[in-house]
Protein backbone atom coordinates (compact mmCIF):
# COMPACT_ATOMS: atom_id res chain seq x y z
CA UNK A 1 0.00 0.00 0.00
CA UNK A 2 0.97 3.38 -0.80
CA UNK A 3 1.97 6.11 2.17
CA UNK A 4 -0.65 8.53 3.04
CA UNK A 5 -1.14 11.90 1.29
CA UNK A 6 1.63 14.51 3.05
CA UNK A 7 -0.63 16.71 5.23
CA UNK A 8 -0.65 20.21 4.05
CA UNK A 9 -1.19 22.77 7.22
CA UNK A 10 -0.97 26.85 7.17
CA UNK A 11 2.52 26.78 8.20
CA UNK A 12 3.26 25.10 4.83
CA UNK A 13 1.11 27.40 2.57
CA UNK A 14 2.90 30.23 3.81
CA UNK A 15 5.74 29.01 2.59
CA UNK A 16 3.63 29.11 -0.71
CA UNK A 17 2.88 32.74 -0.15
CA UNK A 18 6.54 32.84 -0.53
CA UNK A 19 6.52 32.06 -4.25
CA UNK A 20 3.60 34.84 -4.42
CA UNK A 21 5.97 37.39 -3.10
CA UNK A 22 9.15 36.03 -5.06
CA UNK A 23 6.68 37.11 -8.58
CA UNK A 24 5.29 40.54 -6.85
CA UNK A 25 8.67 41.12 -6.76
CA UNK A 26 9.54 40.11 -9.94
CA UNK A 27 6.31 41.65 -12.00
CA UNK A 28 7.43 45.01 -10.00
CA UNK A 29 10.95 44.83 -11.69
CA UNK A 30 9.58 44.44 -14.73
CA UNK A 31 7.00 47.01 -14.44
CA UNK A 32 4.12 45.17 -15.47
CA UNK A 33 1.92 46.75 -13.35
CA UNK A 34 0.42 43.18 -11.57
CA UNK A 35 1.76 43.44 -8.81
CA UNK A 36 -1.19 44.17 -7.00
CA UNK A 37 -3.00 41.74 -8.95
CA UNK A 38 -0.68 39.03 -8.13
CA UNK A 39 -1.37 39.49 -4.41
CA UNK A 40 -5.23 40.06 -5.05
CA UNK A 41 -5.69 37.28 -6.61
CA UNK A 42 -3.36 34.88 -4.56
CA UNK A 43 -5.41 36.13 -1.46
CA UNK A 44 -8.60 35.64 -2.95
CA UNK A 45 -7.13 31.86 -4.13
CA UNK A 46 -6.39 31.17 -0.34
CA UNK A 47 -9.50 32.87 0.63
CA UNK A 48 -12.14 31.04 -1.11
CA UNK A 49 -10.45 27.85 -1.30
CA UNK A 50 -9.79 27.62 2.54
CA UNK A 51 -13.36 28.55 2.92
CA UNK A 52 -14.69 25.88 0.43
CA UNK A 53 -12.74 23.01 2.24
CA UNK A 54 -14.16 24.37 5.29
CA UNK A 55 -17.80 23.65 3.79
CA UNK A 56 -16.90 20.69 2.01
CA UNK A 57 -15.17 19.42 4.83
CA UNK A 58 -17.81 19.84 6.97
CA UNK A 59 -20.76 18.58 4.40
CA UNK A 60 -18.48 15.39 4.32
CA UNK A 61 -18.99 14.34 7.68
CA UNK A 62 -22.45 14.86 7.45
CA UNK A 63 -24.82 12.27 5.26
CA UNK A 64 -28.17 13.75 5.42
CA UNK A 65 -29.21 13.99 2.06
CA UNK A 66 -30.77 17.43 2.13
CA UNK A 67 -27.04 19.49 3.09
CA UNK A 68 -25.97 17.30 0.08
CA UNK A 69 -28.91 18.59 -1.81
CA UNK A 70 -28.80 21.71 -0.62
CA UNK A 71 -25.17 22.56 -1.39
CA UNK A 72 -26.03 20.90 -5.13
CA UNK A 73 -28.38 23.17 -5.97
CA UNK A 74 -26.11 26.44 -4.80
CA UNK A 75 -23.36 25.12 -7.28
CA UNK A 76 -26.34 24.82 -9.56
CA UNK A 77 -27.81 28.33 -8.78
CA UNK A 78 -24.04 29.40 -8.93
CA UNK A 79 -23.52 28.05 -12.47
CA UNK A 80 -26.95 29.20 -13.57
CA UNK A 81 -26.24 32.82 -13.03
CA UNK A 82 -22.86 33.05 -14.40
CA UNK A 83 -23.84 30.66 -17.83
CA UNK A 84 -26.45 33.28 -18.12
CA UNK A 85 -23.94 36.50 -17.67
CA UNK A 86 -21.50 35.14 -19.44
CA UNK A 87 -23.54 34.49 -22.83
CA UNK A 88 -24.12 37.33 -24.11
CA UNK A 89 -27.54 37.36 -23.93
CA UNK A 90 -29.96 39.63 -22.25
CA UNK A 91 -33.47 38.19 -21.71
CA UNK A 92 -35.30 38.09 -18.33
CA UNK A 93 -35.79 34.54 -16.75
CA UNK A 94 -32.42 33.35 -18.52
CA UNK A 95 -30.56 32.21 -15.29
CA UNK A 96 -33.84 30.52 -14.43
CA UNK A 97 -33.65 28.48 -17.48
CA UNK A 98 -29.72 27.63 -17.03
CA UNK A 99 -30.19 27.17 -13.74
CA UNK A 100 -33.48 24.71 -14.07
CA UNK A 101 -31.55 22.77 -17.10
CA UNK A 102 -27.96 22.37 -15.74
CA UNK A 103 -29.78 21.14 -12.35
CA UNK A 104 -32.30 18.80 -14.48
CA UNK A 105 -29.21 17.23 -16.80
CA UNK A 106 -26.97 17.14 -13.86
CA UNK A 107 -29.92 15.16 -11.69
CA UNK A 108 -30.36 12.50 -14.47
CA UNK A 109 -26.99 12.09 -14.78
CA UNK A 110 -26.23 11.76 -11.37
CA UNK A 111 -29.01 9.35 -10.96
CA UNK A 112 -27.80 7.45 -14.08
CA UNK A 113 -23.90 7.03 -12.48
CA UNK A 114 -25.07 6.57 -8.67
CA UNK A 115 -27.71 3.99 -9.28
CA UNK A 116 -26.50 1.68 -11.94
CA UNK A 117 -22.59 2.60 -12.78
CA UNK A 118 -21.72 3.29 -8.79
CA UNK A 119 -24.59 1.65 -6.93
CA UNK A 120 -24.48 3.99 -4.29
CA UNK A 121 -26.86 2.39 -1.56
CA UNK A 122 -26.38 5.67 0.84
CA UNK A 123 -26.21 9.37 -0.20
CA UNK A 124 -22.02 9.32 -0.04
CA UNK A 125 -20.89 13.51 -0.13
CA UNK A 126 -17.39 11.80 -1.05
CA UNK A 127 -18.76 11.01 -4.46
CA UNK A 128 -21.83 13.28 -4.90
CA UNK A 129 -20.03 16.67 -4.28
CA UNK A 130 -17.28 16.31 -6.73
CA UNK A 131 -19.11 14.50 -9.78
CA UNK A 132 -21.64 17.03 -9.37
CA UNK A 133 -19.17 19.79 -9.26
CA UNK A 134 -17.21 18.75 -12.51
CA UNK A 135 -20.65 18.15 -14.69
CA UNK A 136 -22.06 21.66 -13.28
CA UNK A 137 -19.18 23.22 -14.26
CA UNK A 138 -18.85 21.44 -17.92
CA UNK A 139 -22.99 21.96 -18.90
CA UNK A 140 -22.39 25.71 -17.89
CA UNK A 141 -19.83 26.03 -20.92
CA UNK A 142 -22.09 23.62 -22.98
CA UNK A 143 -24.96 26.28 -22.05
CA UNK A 144 -23.26 29.33 -22.76
CA UNK A 145 -21.55 28.73 -25.61
CA UNK A 146 -24.43 27.22 -27.71
CA UNK A 147 -26.35 30.16 -26.53
CA UNK A 148 -23.79 32.40 -27.54
CA UNK A 149 -22.64 31.06 -30.83
CA UNK A 150 -27.05 31.23 -31.41
CA UNK A 151 -27.36 34.72 -30.72
CA UNK A 152 -24.66 35.41 -32.94
CA UNK A 153 -25.24 33.89 -35.88
CA UNK A 154 -28.89 34.63 -35.64
CA UNK A 155 -28.28 38.33 -35.47
CA UNK A 156 -25.60 37.89 -38.52
CA UNK A 157 -28.41 35.55 -40.46
CA UNK A 158 -31.60 37.37 -40.59
CA UNK A 159 -31.94 37.56 -44.05
CA UNK A 160 -31.97 33.86 -44.37
CA UNK A 161 -33.98 33.29 -41.47
CA UNK A 162 -36.98 35.74 -42.52
CA UNK A 163 -36.66 34.62 -46.24
CA UNK A 164 -37.73 30.95 -44.49
CA UNK A 165 -40.53 32.58 -42.05
CA UNK A 166 -41.89 34.26 -45.43
CA UNK A 167 -41.75 31.34 -47.46
CA UNK A 168 -44.01 29.62 -44.83
CA UNK A 169 -41.65 28.02 -42.68
CA UNK A 170 -42.42 27.61 -39.14
CA UNK A 171 -39.64 29.14 -36.68
CA UNK A 172 -38.02 25.76 -35.87
CA UNK A 173 -37.51 25.03 -39.25
CA UNK A 174 -36.46 28.93 -40.05
CA UNK A 175 -33.68 28.49 -37.28
CA UNK A 176 -33.13 24.88 -37.43
CA UNK A 177 -29.55 25.11 -39.61
CA UNK A 178 -28.55 27.93 -36.69
CA UNK A 179 -29.50 25.57 -34.33
CA UNK A 180 -27.52 22.39 -35.40
CA UNK A 181 -24.68 24.88 -35.77
CA UNK A 182 -24.95 26.12 -31.94
CA UNK A 183 -24.96 22.78 -31.15
CA UNK A 184 -22.45 21.72 -32.42
CA UNK A 185 -20.43 24.71 -31.60
CA UNK A 186 -20.75 24.03 -27.79
CA UNK A 187 -19.71 20.12 -28.29
CA UNK A 188 -16.26 21.15 -29.78
CA UNK A 189 -14.35 22.08 -26.60
CA UNK A 190 -15.49 18.63 -24.69
CA UNK A 191 -14.95 16.75 -27.44
CA UNK A 192 -11.13 18.24 -28.21
CA UNK A 193 -10.57 17.25 -24.56
CA UNK A 194 -11.67 14.03 -24.89
CA UNK A 195 -9.42 13.37 -27.95
CA UNK A 196 -6.59 14.23 -26.34
CA UNK A 197 -6.59 13.37 -23.00
CA UNK A 198 -3.77 12.03 -21.51
CA UNK A 199 -1.73 12.26 -24.42
CA UNK A 200 -1.62 15.98 -23.42
CA UNK A 201 -3.21 16.53 -20.18
CA UNK A 202 -3.34 14.84 -16.90
CA UNK A 203 -6.78 15.66 -15.97
CA UNK A 204 -7.65 17.13 -12.37
CA UNK A 205 -9.32 15.00 -11.15
CA UNK A 206 -7.08 11.57 -12.18
CA UNK A 207 -4.16 13.97 -10.80
CA UNK A 208 -6.06 14.20 -7.58
CA UNK A 209 -6.77 10.59 -7.02
CA UNK A 210 -3.27 9.53 -7.73
CA UNK A 211 -2.14 11.66 -5.26
CA UNK A 212 -4.56 10.61 -2.66
CA UNK A 213 -2.96 6.82 -3.48
CA UNK A 214 -5.80 5.62 -5.82
CA UNK A 215 -3.51 2.95 -8.17
CA UNK A 216 -3.55 5.16 -11.27
CA UNK A 217 -6.07 2.51 -13.21
CA UNK A 218 -8.57 3.14 -11.10
CA UNK A 219 -7.92 7.13 -11.32
CA UNK A 220 -8.10 6.73 -15.30
CA UNK A 221 -11.33 4.53 -15.11
CA UNK A 222 -12.64 7.44 -12.90
CA UNK A 223 -11.66 9.98 -15.40
CA UNK A 224 -13.55 8.04 -18.61
CA UNK A 225 -17.07 7.89 -16.09
CA UNK A 226 -16.82 11.63 -16.11
CA UNK A 227 -15.27 12.56 -19.39
CA UNK A 228 -18.17 10.41 -20.59
CA UNK A 229 -20.99 11.82 -18.30
CA UNK A 230 -19.81 15.22 -19.57
CA UNK A 231 -20.03 14.44 -23.10
CA UNK A 232 -23.60 13.07 -22.42
CA UNK A 233 -24.48 16.11 -20.34
CA UNK A 234 -23.07 18.84 -22.23
CA UNK A 235 -24.98 17.83 -25.72
CA UNK A 236 -28.51 17.46 -23.49
CA UNK A 237 -27.84 20.71 -22.05
CA UNK A 238 -26.65 22.47 -25.21
CA UNK A 239 -29.90 20.58 -27.10
CA UNK A 240 -32.44 22.10 -24.54
CA UNK A 241 -30.80 25.19 -23.85
CA UNK A 242 -30.86 26.09 -27.67
CA UNK A 243 -34.28 24.95 -28.24
CA UNK A 244 -35.65 26.92 -25.52
CA UNK A 245 -33.75 30.28 -26.47
CA UNK A 246 -34.34 30.03 -29.86
CA UNK A 247 -38.36 30.14 -29.28
CA UNK A 248 -37.89 33.57 -27.74
CA UNK A 249 -36.27 35.03 -30.89
CA UNK A 250 -39.79 34.89 -32.36
CA UNK A 251 -43.22 35.99 -31.48
CA UNK A 252 -46.14 33.67 -31.48
CA UNK A 253 -46.99 35.23 -34.90
CA UNK A 254 -44.03 33.71 -37.06
CA UNK A 255 -42.05 36.64 -36.48
CA UNK A 256 -38.41 37.30 -35.69
CA UNK A 257 -37.99 39.73 -32.47
CA UNK A 258 -35.16 41.68 -34.54
CA UNK A 259 -35.20 44.27 -32.10
CA UNK A 260 -33.73 41.73 -29.53
CA UNK A 261 -31.19 41.09 -31.84
CA UNK A 262 -29.87 44.79 -32.97
CA UNK A 263 -28.08 44.96 -29.24
CA UNK A 264 -26.21 42.11 -30.02
CA UNK A 265 -23.75 43.51 -33.04
CA UNK B 1 -61.62 33.02 -65.67
CA UNK B 2 -62.45 37.00 -65.84
CA UNK B 3 -65.77 36.47 -65.73
CA UNK B 4 -66.91 34.28 -62.28
CA UNK B 5 -64.40 36.55 -60.87
CA UNK B 6 -66.51 39.06 -59.42
CA UNK B 7 -68.29 36.41 -57.83
CA UNK B 8 -65.02 35.45 -56.17
CA UNK B 9 -66.19 34.85 -52.18
CA UNK B 10 -63.20 35.48 -49.59
CA UNK B 11 -61.31 33.07 -47.81
CA UNK B 12 -63.43 33.58 -44.50
CA UNK B 13 -66.79 31.83 -46.06
CA UNK B 14 -64.86 29.30 -47.83
CA UNK B 15 -64.76 25.80 -46.86
CA UNK B 16 -61.32 24.72 -45.69
CA UNK B 17 -59.68 23.21 -48.72
CA UNK B 18 -56.66 21.12 -47.18
CA UNK B 19 -56.21 21.10 -43.48
CA UNK B 20 -52.60 20.09 -42.47
CA UNK B 21 -52.61 18.14 -38.84
CA UNK B 22 -49.34 16.61 -37.85
CA UNK B 23 -49.66 15.79 -34.19
CA UNK B 24 -45.83 16.19 -33.64
CA UNK B 25 -45.95 19.97 -34.32
CA UNK B 26 -48.38 21.13 -32.13
CA UNK B 27 -48.07 25.07 -34.53
CA UNK B 28 -49.10 23.44 -37.43
CA UNK B 29 -52.59 21.96 -36.45
CA UNK B 30 -54.02 25.37 -37.08
CA UNK B 31 -53.06 26.06 -40.40
CA UNK B 32 -56.02 25.82 -42.65
CA UNK B 33 -54.75 26.86 -46.36
CA UNK B 34 -57.72 28.80 -47.76
CA UNK B 35 -59.13 27.97 -51.34
CA UNK B 36 -56.33 28.80 -53.56
CA UNK B 37 -58.34 29.88 -57.26
CA UNK B 38 -57.24 26.48 -59.43
CA UNK B 39 -55.94 28.26 -62.66
CA UNK B 40 -53.20 26.19 -64.53
CA UNK B 41 -50.05 27.55 -64.14
CA UNK B 42 -49.15 29.70 -66.57
CA UNK B 43 -53.18 29.70 -67.80
CA UNK B 44 -53.80 28.43 -71.42
CA UNK B 45 -53.93 31.45 -73.68
CA UNK B 46 -57.55 31.31 -73.97
CA UNK B 47 -57.64 32.54 -70.35
CA UNK B 48 -54.96 35.25 -70.30
CA UNK B 49 -57.14 38.41 -70.31
CA UNK B 50 -55.63 41.82 -69.14
CA UNK B 51 -57.65 43.00 -66.25
CA UNK B 52 -59.68 45.73 -67.79
CA UNK B 53 -60.57 49.20 -65.89
CA UNK B 54 -63.54 48.01 -64.99
CA UNK B 55 -63.58 44.36 -63.87
CA UNK B 56 -60.48 46.24 -61.61
CA UNK B 57 -62.73 48.56 -60.00
CA UNK B 58 -65.19 46.10 -59.42
CA UNK B 59 -62.53 43.33 -57.53
CA UNK B 60 -62.68 43.42 -54.15
CA UNK B 61 -59.65 45.20 -51.65
CA UNK B 62 -56.96 42.28 -51.29
CA UNK B 63 -55.31 44.90 -48.95
CA UNK B 64 -56.91 47.17 -46.89
CA UNK B 65 -55.41 48.85 -44.41
CA UNK B 66 -56.83 51.58 -42.12
CA UNK B 67 -54.90 53.67 -40.34
CA UNK B 68 -51.90 51.92 -39.82
CA UNK B 69 -49.42 53.13 -37.62
CA UNK B 70 -46.22 51.73 -36.99
CA UNK B 71 -43.09 52.60 -35.23
CA UNK B 72 -39.51 50.56 -34.66
CA UNK B 73 -39.16 50.90 -31.22
CA UNK B 74 -41.45 52.66 -28.08
CA UNK B 75 -41.13 56.19 -28.13
CA UNK B 76 -39.43 56.27 -31.62
CA UNK B 77 -40.93 58.56 -33.97
CA UNK B 78 -43.33 56.54 -35.93
CA UNK B 79 -42.36 55.26 -39.53
CA UNK B 80 -45.44 54.91 -40.58
CA UNK B 81 -48.52 57.27 -39.57
CA UNK B 82 -52.08 56.69 -39.73
CA UNK B 83 -51.83 55.23 -43.20
CA UNK B 84 -54.76 54.45 -45.24
CA UNK B 85 -54.55 52.18 -48.04
CA UNK B 86 -56.71 49.63 -50.13
CA UNK B 87 -55.50 47.99 -52.88
CA UNK B 88 -57.70 45.07 -55.20
CA UNK B 89 -57.70 41.91 -57.06
CA UNK B 90 -54.90 42.48 -60.13
CA UNK B 91 -53.89 45.94 -59.33
CA UNK B 92 -49.93 46.95 -60.39
CA UNK B 93 -49.00 48.72 -57.34
CA UNK B 94 -45.84 50.94 -57.04
CA UNK B 95 -44.90 51.95 -53.62
CA UNK B 96 -42.52 55.18 -53.80
CA UNK B 97 -40.69 57.19 -51.64
CA UNK B 98 -37.16 58.24 -50.56
CA UNK B 99 -35.56 56.05 -48.35
CA UNK B 100 -36.69 56.48 -44.77
CA UNK B 101 -40.38 57.08 -45.69
CA UNK B 102 -41.68 53.63 -44.94
CA UNK B 103 -42.02 51.56 -47.70
CA UNK B 104 -40.04 48.65 -46.89
CA UNK B 105 -42.16 48.84 -43.10
CA UNK B 106 -45.59 49.00 -44.78
CA UNK B 107 -44.47 45.92 -47.23
CA UNK B 108 -43.33 43.86 -43.96
CA UNK B 109 -46.61 44.84 -42.35
CA UNK B 110 -48.72 42.86 -45.44
CA UNK B 111 -47.21 39.25 -44.45
CA UNK B 112 -46.89 40.18 -40.80
CA UNK B 113 -42.96 39.93 -40.81
CA UNK B 114 -43.75 42.79 -38.39
CA UNK B 115 -46.55 43.73 -36.28
CA UNK B 116 -48.61 47.06 -36.17
CA UNK B 117 -48.44 49.82 -33.58
CA UNK B 118 -52.21 50.87 -34.51
CA UNK B 119 -54.61 50.26 -36.83
CA UNK B 120 -55.65 47.12 -39.02
CA UNK B 121 -54.17 45.27 -42.00
CA UNK B 122 -56.29 43.28 -44.12
CA UNK B 123 -55.97 40.71 -46.55
CA UNK B 124 -58.00 39.05 -48.82
CA UNK B 125 -60.67 40.48 -46.32
CA UNK B 126 -58.95 38.74 -43.00
CA UNK B 127 -57.48 40.92 -40.75
CA UNK B 128 -54.00 39.65 -40.56
CA UNK B 129 -54.16 38.95 -36.97
CA UNK B 130 -56.94 36.23 -37.44
CA UNK B 131 -54.80 34.51 -40.36
CA UNK B 132 -52.62 31.93 -39.72
CA UNK B 133 -49.11 33.21 -39.46
CA UNK B 134 -47.90 30.70 -42.13
CA UNK B 135 -50.88 30.51 -44.18
CA UNK B 136 -51.37 33.99 -44.75
CA UNK B 137 -47.61 34.02 -45.86
CA UNK B 138 -48.38 31.91 -48.55
CA UNK B 139 -51.17 33.93 -49.93
CA UNK B 140 -48.46 36.75 -49.62
CA UNK B 141 -45.02 35.69 -50.84
CA UNK B 142 -42.53 38.42 -49.75
CA UNK B 143 -39.34 38.99 -52.30
CA UNK B 144 -36.53 40.11 -50.19
CA UNK B 145 -34.41 43.20 -51.19
CA UNK B 146 -31.15 41.24 -50.73
CA UNK B 147 -32.04 37.78 -52.24
CA UNK B 148 -30.87 34.53 -50.10
CA UNK B 149 -30.88 31.24 -51.48
CA UNK B 150 -30.49 28.41 -49.29
CA UNK B 151 -30.18 25.56 -51.69
CA UNK B 152 -27.52 24.17 -53.67
CA UNK B 153 -28.97 23.87 -57.03
CA UNK B 154 -31.93 26.16 -58.49
CA UNK B 155 -34.02 23.20 -58.51
CA UNK B 156 -33.51 22.40 -54.94
CA UNK B 157 -34.49 25.96 -54.01
CA UNK B 158 -37.66 26.13 -56.41
CA UNK B 159 -38.88 23.07 -54.33
CA UNK B 160 -38.08 24.25 -50.66
CA UNK B 161 -41.42 26.44 -49.92
CA UNK B 162 -43.25 22.61 -51.16
CA UNK B 163 -40.40 20.89 -48.93
CA UNK B 164 -41.32 23.31 -45.74
CA UNK B 165 -45.20 22.51 -46.48
CA UNK B 166 -44.68 19.15 -46.25
CA UNK B 167 -46.40 19.05 -49.52
CA UNK B 168 -45.66 16.42 -52.38
CA UNK B 169 -42.56 18.32 -54.49
CA UNK B 170 -44.11 20.67 -57.24
CA UNK B 171 -44.03 19.03 -61.23
CA UNK B 172 -41.33 19.54 -63.23
CA UNK B 173 -43.65 21.94 -65.27
CA UNK B 174 -44.58 23.68 -62.61
CA UNK B 175 -40.93 24.67 -61.79
CA UNK B 176 -40.39 26.05 -65.41
CA UNK B 177 -43.28 27.77 -65.32
CA UNK B 178 -42.28 29.78 -62.10
CA UNK B 179 -38.61 30.19 -63.78
CA UNK B 180 -40.14 31.45 -67.13
CA UNK B 181 -42.08 33.83 -65.36
CA UNK B 182 -39.55 35.56 -63.54
CA UNK B 183 -37.31 35.00 -66.77
CA UNK B 184 -35.00 32.78 -66.67
CA UNK B 185 -34.73 29.61 -69.13
CA UNK B 186 -35.24 26.55 -68.13
CA UNK B 187 -32.12 25.41 -68.44
CA UNK B 188 -31.23 26.83 -65.30
CA UNK B 189 -33.21 24.11 -63.30
CA UNK B 190 -29.58 22.36 -62.65
CA UNK B 191 -27.53 25.25 -62.22
CA UNK B 192 -25.68 25.51 -58.51
CA UNK B 193 -27.37 28.85 -56.99
CA UNK B 194 -23.78 29.89 -55.89
CA UNK B 195 -22.65 30.51 -59.22
CA UNK B 196 -25.68 33.03 -60.03
CA UNK B 197 -25.55 36.70 -60.73
CA UNK B 198 -26.88 39.17 -58.38
CA UNK B 199 -29.86 39.41 -61.32
CA UNK B 200 -30.57 36.01 -61.96
CA UNK B 201 -30.37 35.54 -57.71
CA UNK B 202 -33.32 38.23 -57.96
CA UNK B 203 -35.10 36.06 -60.65
CA UNK B 204 -34.87 32.71 -58.82
CA UNK B 205 -35.91 34.45 -55.68
CA UNK B 206 -39.01 35.67 -57.48
CA UNK B 207 -39.70 32.19 -58.73
CA UNK B 208 -39.77 30.84 -55.82
CA UNK B 209 -42.09 33.31 -54.51
CA UNK B 210 -44.37 32.00 -57.57
CA UNK B 211 -43.83 28.33 -57.61
CA UNK B 212 -46.50 28.26 -55.11
CA UNK B 213 -48.89 30.59 -56.91
CA UNK B 214 -49.31 33.14 -54.35
CA UNK B 215 -52.28 35.73 -54.61
CA UNK B 216 -50.00 38.40 -53.40
CA UNK B 217 -46.44 39.34 -54.95
CA UNK B 218 -44.68 41.51 -52.51
CA UNK B 219 -41.02 42.85 -53.50
CA UNK B 220 -38.80 45.21 -52.01
CA UNK B 221 -36.35 47.35 -54.24
CA UNK B 222 -36.41 43.79 -56.14
CA UNK B 223 -33.69 46.35 -59.13
CA UNK B 224 -31.44 47.43 -56.21
CA UNK B 225 -28.46 45.17 -57.15
CA UNK B 226 -29.42 45.28 -60.87
CA UNK B 227 -27.88 47.45 -63.84
CA UNK B 228 -30.60 49.68 -65.73
CA UNK B 229 -31.07 46.64 -68.43
CA UNK B 230 -31.57 43.76 -66.25
CA UNK B 231 -33.47 46.15 -63.71
CA UNK B 232 -36.48 46.95 -66.61
CA UNK B 233 -36.43 43.33 -67.84
CA UNK B 234 -37.34 42.28 -64.42
CA UNK B 235 -39.87 44.76 -64.71
CA UNK B 236 -41.57 43.48 -67.63
CA UNK B 237 -41.36 40.01 -66.01
CA UNK B 238 -43.32 41.37 -63.10
CA UNK B 239 -46.10 43.43 -64.97
CA UNK B 240 -46.48 40.15 -67.19
CA UNK B 241 -47.09 38.37 -64.26
CA UNK B 242 -49.69 41.36 -63.41
CA UNK B 243 -51.15 40.89 -66.70
CA UNK B 244 -51.73 36.60 -67.14
CA UNK B 245 -52.12 35.67 -64.23
CA UNK B 246 -53.63 38.54 -62.39
CA UNK B 247 -51.26 38.24 -59.35
CA UNK B 248 -51.59 41.40 -57.07
CA UNK B 249 -48.13 43.19 -57.21
CA UNK B 250 -47.22 45.60 -54.61
CA UNK B 251 -43.55 47.08 -56.14
CA UNK B 252 -41.48 48.98 -53.15
CA UNK B 253 -39.10 51.23 -55.31
CA UNK B 254 -37.39 54.74 -55.07
CA UNK B 255 -36.08 54.54 -58.56
CA UNK B 256 -38.77 56.94 -60.60
CA UNK B 257 -37.83 56.03 -63.74
CA UNK B 258 -38.13 52.15 -63.68
CA UNK B 259 -42.02 53.31 -61.85
CA UNK B 260 -42.47 55.11 -64.93
CA UNK B 261 -41.61 52.10 -67.07
CA UNK B 262 -43.32 49.13 -65.08
CA UNK B 263 -46.74 51.37 -64.88
CA UNK B 264 -49.93 50.83 -63.25
CA UNK B 265 -50.72 52.23 -59.68
CA UNK B 266 -48.20 54.93 -58.10
CA UNK B 267 -48.15 55.34 -54.39
CA UNK B 268 -46.09 57.82 -52.88
CA UNK B 269 -45.01 57.46 -49.35
CA UNK B 270 -43.50 60.60 -47.35
CA UNK B 271 -42.35 60.20 -43.54
CA UNK B 272 -44.61 57.24 -43.46
CA UNK B 273 -47.68 59.25 -44.74
CA UNK B 274 -49.58 58.44 -47.88
CA UNK B 275 -48.62 61.81 -49.75
CA UNK B 276 -50.05 60.86 -53.36
CA UNK B 277 -52.47 58.07 -54.70
CA UNK B 278 -53.02 57.47 -58.63
CA UNK B 279 -52.34 55.99 -61.88
CA UNK B 280 -48.40 56.38 -62.27
CA UNK B 281 -48.42 58.88 -65.31
CA UNK B 282 -51.58 60.79 -63.86
CA UNK B 283 -49.36 61.58 -60.43
CA UNK B 284 -46.49 62.03 -62.65
CA UNK B 285 -48.27 65.02 -64.77
CA UNK B 286 -50.00 66.63 -61.90
CA UNK B 287 -48.51 65.87 -58.66
CA UNK B 288 -50.10 66.37 -55.36
CA UNK B 289 -48.92 69.75 -53.89
CA UNK B 290 -45.04 71.21 -54.11
CA UNK B 291 -43.33 68.37 -52.28
CA UNK B 292 -44.47 65.58 -54.15
CA UNK B 293 -43.56 67.90 -57.19
CA UNK B 294 -40.50 68.29 -56.52
CA UNK B 295 -39.91 64.54 -55.11
CA UNK B 296 -41.49 63.25 -58.89
CA UNK B 297 -38.86 65.58 -60.67
CA UNK B 298 -35.98 65.64 -58.71
CA UNK B 299 -35.04 62.16 -59.91
CA UNK B 300 -36.66 62.20 -62.95
CA UNK B 301 -35.25 59.56 -65.70
CA UNK B 302 -33.90 62.99 -68.46
CA UNK B 303 -32.76 65.41 -65.74
CA UNK B 304 -31.61 64.09 -62.49
CA UNK B 305 -30.50 66.82 -60.41
CA UNK B 306 -26.96 67.18 -59.16
CA UNK B 307 -27.86 67.09 -55.53
CA UNK B 308 -30.32 64.38 -55.87
CA UNK B 309 -33.59 63.21 -54.23
CA UNK B 310 -32.53 63.24 -50.75
CA UNK B 311 -31.27 66.83 -50.70
CA UNK B 312 -35.09 68.19 -51.58
CA UNK B 313 -35.87 66.74 -47.94
CA UNK B 314 -33.90 68.70 -46.33
CA UNK B 315 -36.21 71.90 -46.82
CA UNK B 316 -38.28 72.25 -43.56
CA UNK B 317 -42.11 73.23 -44.70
Amino acid sequence: MSAPLIALGWKEILFLFGIIIAAVAWSGMLRLGLSRLFLVAATRAMLQLGAVGLVIGWVFRQSEWYIILALLSGMALVAGYTGANRCGVRMPGLWLLFTGTMGAVTALLMLYLTQLVLRLDTWDPRYLVPLGGMLLGNVMTAASLSVERLASSLSKATGEVETLLALGAAPGRALERLRREAIHASLIPTLNTMLVVGVVTIPGMMTGQMLGGSPPMQAALYQMLILFSIAFASLLTATVTVYRIGQQFFTPAAQLKRAQLSHLN
Amino acid sequence: MGGSREGRQFPQVLPAQRVRVRPEKPLEQVLTVPEVPLQSFPPPPEQVQPMDQKSAERALPVIHLRSVSRRMAPGAAPVLRELDLSIREGELVNVVGPSGSGKTTLLRLLNRLDETDGGTVEILGRPVTEWPARALRRQAAFVFQEPVLLERTVREELQLPFHLWNEPPGSPESLVAALGAAGLEAEFLECLCKTLSVGQRQRVALARALVTRPRLLLLDEPTSGLDEQTAFQLLNNLREINRTLHTTVVVANHRLAEVRHLGGRLVVLLEGRLAADGPVEAVFAHPPGARIAAFLSGSRPNGVSAAGPASVFRETP
